[in-house]
């Protein structure tokens, strides 16, 4: 995380950032009477302490840059949507918001298209600069008629021209000669292109047939050629094509740059909330329903039960290249307030009342990067740790890591352990690390030798191209371990006769055992990563001991280096077990450079 | 009868014994709460995708993406979300609005994780 914070009272309802990272949040400010608080920093001219701000945050989350607050929800008549909706950010740094307002003294800028409030409540767009010092242009933008004009959904193109949508309640909204519909049939979503300056409509167009309709999202292409979504109870709705049956509950459509002329208008059983476009034109569109005639495609990933539904249109609105739920089963499927953005890959980034989703721009299925706890263990997984030594295994825990079912791996074809094992890579200090076991909460690595002499490393898991959050490990430079089960007295240890060490099968005082371990650090020979050691074999650098509880005196040590046939770094050392030890299930350890282990293994001794 | 040379052992039991303690063990799976009653079944199966969670979102929920690929949520929360240290605001004094942003939120939702689990050694005896 980089950063989370709270921002004052209130509602926020949409969200832009800049290059530098700064962030643009608007909504609705609590009223300060009803006991609410927002922060203000920039006193504009009629600006108030409730209604619609818009805030500015630096890129650390630790700072307003400005915060300012336009209008008085409770001067004027009230709306649920009183307050910002939309906002985008232009190269330079000033925010554009669009929003609704019954506040008569809204404030507005000279030579703005509409400066007087027109009696009922209506939408709003404003300019503010890069410093939250002043209004760049503000205007009103509604009608006289009976009902309100609420704006939804705002977006700005490379010059600065504003595009707004949402729903006209007025019968006289204000639109242009030539537009592709100036006449509403019923309460419409309209569609309006500010010019640059604020001081005058481009176009301005309803949508919708003799029901309600209300424009929700609103996005454009690299022609300028406006994307609008949004809800449809008009059952004469202008859809160009329909998909699934009557009657419609949301639409997606495509204006002309002119807005003269609707490209294409998809009606559907799905409220339909933000829509993003790529740079191929085509469509992603975040809405929610009840499943119930919603088209779902062949390649989507769930099809049924969740709540929210993500989809794909083609440029051409002739395809539904995806559709697909998302979400567990049960959700209550949202009306409003679903958000959706592209990144430069164009992986969509969906957003509910349950947090953010990262979904694939293919097929629309959930993204689930890897992610591990920052405590690494032993192979034996007995003793968190806070680091990794060279060629040491290491255990680490999370999920998403490797398949569900786990897979073990196996030697490869330069007859040692690779580091790629079903799609799953572990990346120690830049270095891939040969892998042993990966499964969805669980890998098991070997550190490799190069990151000996280093202090820490970046640790981070890639799968399936997404990487996980890197964590910081320590690098020591041994960290001995006895392998070893964590229950039964049974640790990796051969008797003298080799056969395996266990409860009925003790080692006699005085007899030489191998013991199996691992974390001995750097070795006399160059070790490579994940190979299977053989003649001639290296041994420790570092002086070992091996202690026997209850005993002073250390095992009289015969051999100490690489274990023959097995993979690099797992260490073979051989005891013999002093005279004066008891007998009985005793604990022993291995002392490796002065470093202990700490996993006191278990011996069974007669 | 094969012994330990004392020096070294080139027996192929030293393989065999370390594959059966080591590689073969049962392998740890977080997800062992899947499939039970319950919340947190349903918590633990959105949150394989969730990158950015919250609870107690009541308002709306925008989203922005930045050039780097982080994402920038913003909302409303009656229940409050987990803040940062030197956060504008850390704390939950009323106010409703909150704000973050993330790259890929693994430790929030691995945190979440663990209030369904009882412990990440779920593999042991």
């Amino acid at each position: 995380m980089i950063y989370s914070t709270y921002l004052g009272g209130g509602v926020a309802k949409a969200i832009a950032v800049d290059a530098a990272g700064n962030a643009y949040v608007t909504g609705a400010a609590t009223d300060v009477s009803s006991g609410g608080t927002f922060p203000v920093t920039s006193e504009l001219p009629n600006g108030g302490h409730s209604g619609a701000f818009v805030a500015k945050l630096n890129a650390q989350g630790s700072a307003l840059v400005y915060s300012a607050i336009l209008g008085d929800p409770t001067s004027g008549a009230g709306s649920q949507l009183a307050g910002g909706n939309g906002i985008a950010v232009d190269a330079e740094g000033n925010a554009y918001v669009a929003g609704a307002t019954g506040d008569g003294s809204f404030p507005t800028t000279p030579g703005a298209f509409q400066t007087a409030f027109q009696t009922t409540p209506g939408g709003f767009i404003f300019k503010m600069n890069s410093t939250g010092t002043a209004l760049v242009y503000s205007t009103l933008l509604g009608g006289a008629g009976a009902g309100a004009d609420l704006i939804d959904a705002l977006t700005v193109d490379a010059a600065g021209e504003a595009f707004v949508t949402g729903a006209a309640g007025s019968a006289d909204f204000p639109v242009t000669p030539g537009a592709f519909q100036t006449v509403a049939k019923g309460r419409n979503a309209f569609v309006v292109k500010l010019s640059a300056d604020g001081s005058s409509l481009r176009y301005s167009t309803f949508l919708g047939g003799s029901g309600t309709d209300a424009g929700t999202g609103i996005a454009l292409d690299s022609q300028g050629e406006a994307y609008v979504t949004g809800t449809t109870q008009s059952a004469d709705f202008p859809a160009t094509a329909a998909f699934g049956p009557a009657p419609p509950a949301g639409f997606i459509a495509k204006f002309s740059a002119a807005g003269d002329a609707l490209l294409f208008s998809d009606a559907l059983a799905a409220t339909l909330g933000a829509v993003a476009v790529d740079n191929q034109g085509g469509a992603y569109v975040i809405g929610s329903g009840n499943g119930q005639g919603i088209p779902v495609t062949s390649n989507a990933k769930q099809r049924c039960g969740g709540a929210m539904l993500v989809m794909k249109f083609s440029a051409d609105g002739n395809a539904l290249l995806y559709s697909s739920f998302f979400g567990d089963v049960g959700e209550t499927p949202l009306t409003t307030s679903l958000g959706l953005a592209l990144d430069s890959e164009m992986n969509v980034y969906a957003a509910d009342s349950l947090g953010v989703t990262k979904l694939s721009p293919e097929t629309g299925e959930p993204i689930t990067p890897p992610c591990f706890d920052p405590a690494f263990y032993d192979i034996t997984e007995v003793t968190p740790r806070a680091g990794i030594a060279p060629g040491a295994p290491a255990v680490i825990h999370g999920y998403n890591l490797g398949p569900q079912a786990g897979i073990t791996a196996g030697l490869d074809s330069s007859g040692g352990f690779g580091t790629t094992l079903d799609g799953t890579q572990v990346m120690v200090g830049g270095y891939s690390a040969p892998l042993l076991y990966a499964q969805d909460g669980k890998i098991r690595f070997l550190a490799p030798f190069e990151v000996a002499g280093q202090q820490q490393v970046q640790v981070e898991v890639v799968r399936a191209g997404e990487n996980s959050d890197p964590h910081t490990a320590s690098v020591d430079a041994v960290l001995p371990a006895i392998i070893e089960q964590p229950t039964g007295c049974l640790s990796a240890v051969l008797n003298q006769d080799m056969s395996v060490n266990t409860p009925t099968n003790p080692a006699a005082v005085g007899s030489i055992i191998a013991i199996y371990a691992e974390g001995g650090g750097q070795l006399s020979l160059p070790m490579t990563d994940g190979s299977i050691i053989t003649s001639p074999l290296p041994a420790l650098q570092l002086p070992v001991d091996v202690w026997f509880q209850n005993v002073s005196n250390y095992g009289t040590i015969f051999y100490a280096g690489s274990a023959p046939g097995l993979v690099a770094g797992t260490l073979q050392v051989n005891v013999q077990i002093p005279a004066n030890v008891t007998p009985g299930q005793i604990m022993f350890g291995i002392d490796i450079g002065g470093v202990g282990d700490l996993s006191l293994a278990c011996l069974n001794v007669k | 009868m094969c012994h330990i040379d004392p020096l070294v052992s080139h027996c192929c039991a030293g393989l065999l014994l370390f594959s059966s303690l080591a590689f073969a063990n049962p392998p740890l799976n977080l997800d062992s709460n899947r499939g039970q009653a319950g919340d947190a079944v349903k918590f633990v199966t959105r949150a394989d995708a969730v990158i950015y969670s919250f609870t107690g979102a009541t308002g709306g929920t925008a989203v922005a993406v930045d050039a780097a690929g982080n994402a920038y949520v913003t909302g409303s929360t009656t229940q409050g979300v987990p803040t940062t240290v030197g956060a504008y605001q850390p704390t939950f004094n009323g106010g409703t609005c909150f704000l973050g942003t993330t790259t890929a939120f693994c430790s929030m939702v691995l945190a979440r994780r663990s209030l369904f689990t009882s412990s990440v050694r779920t593999d042991q005896p």
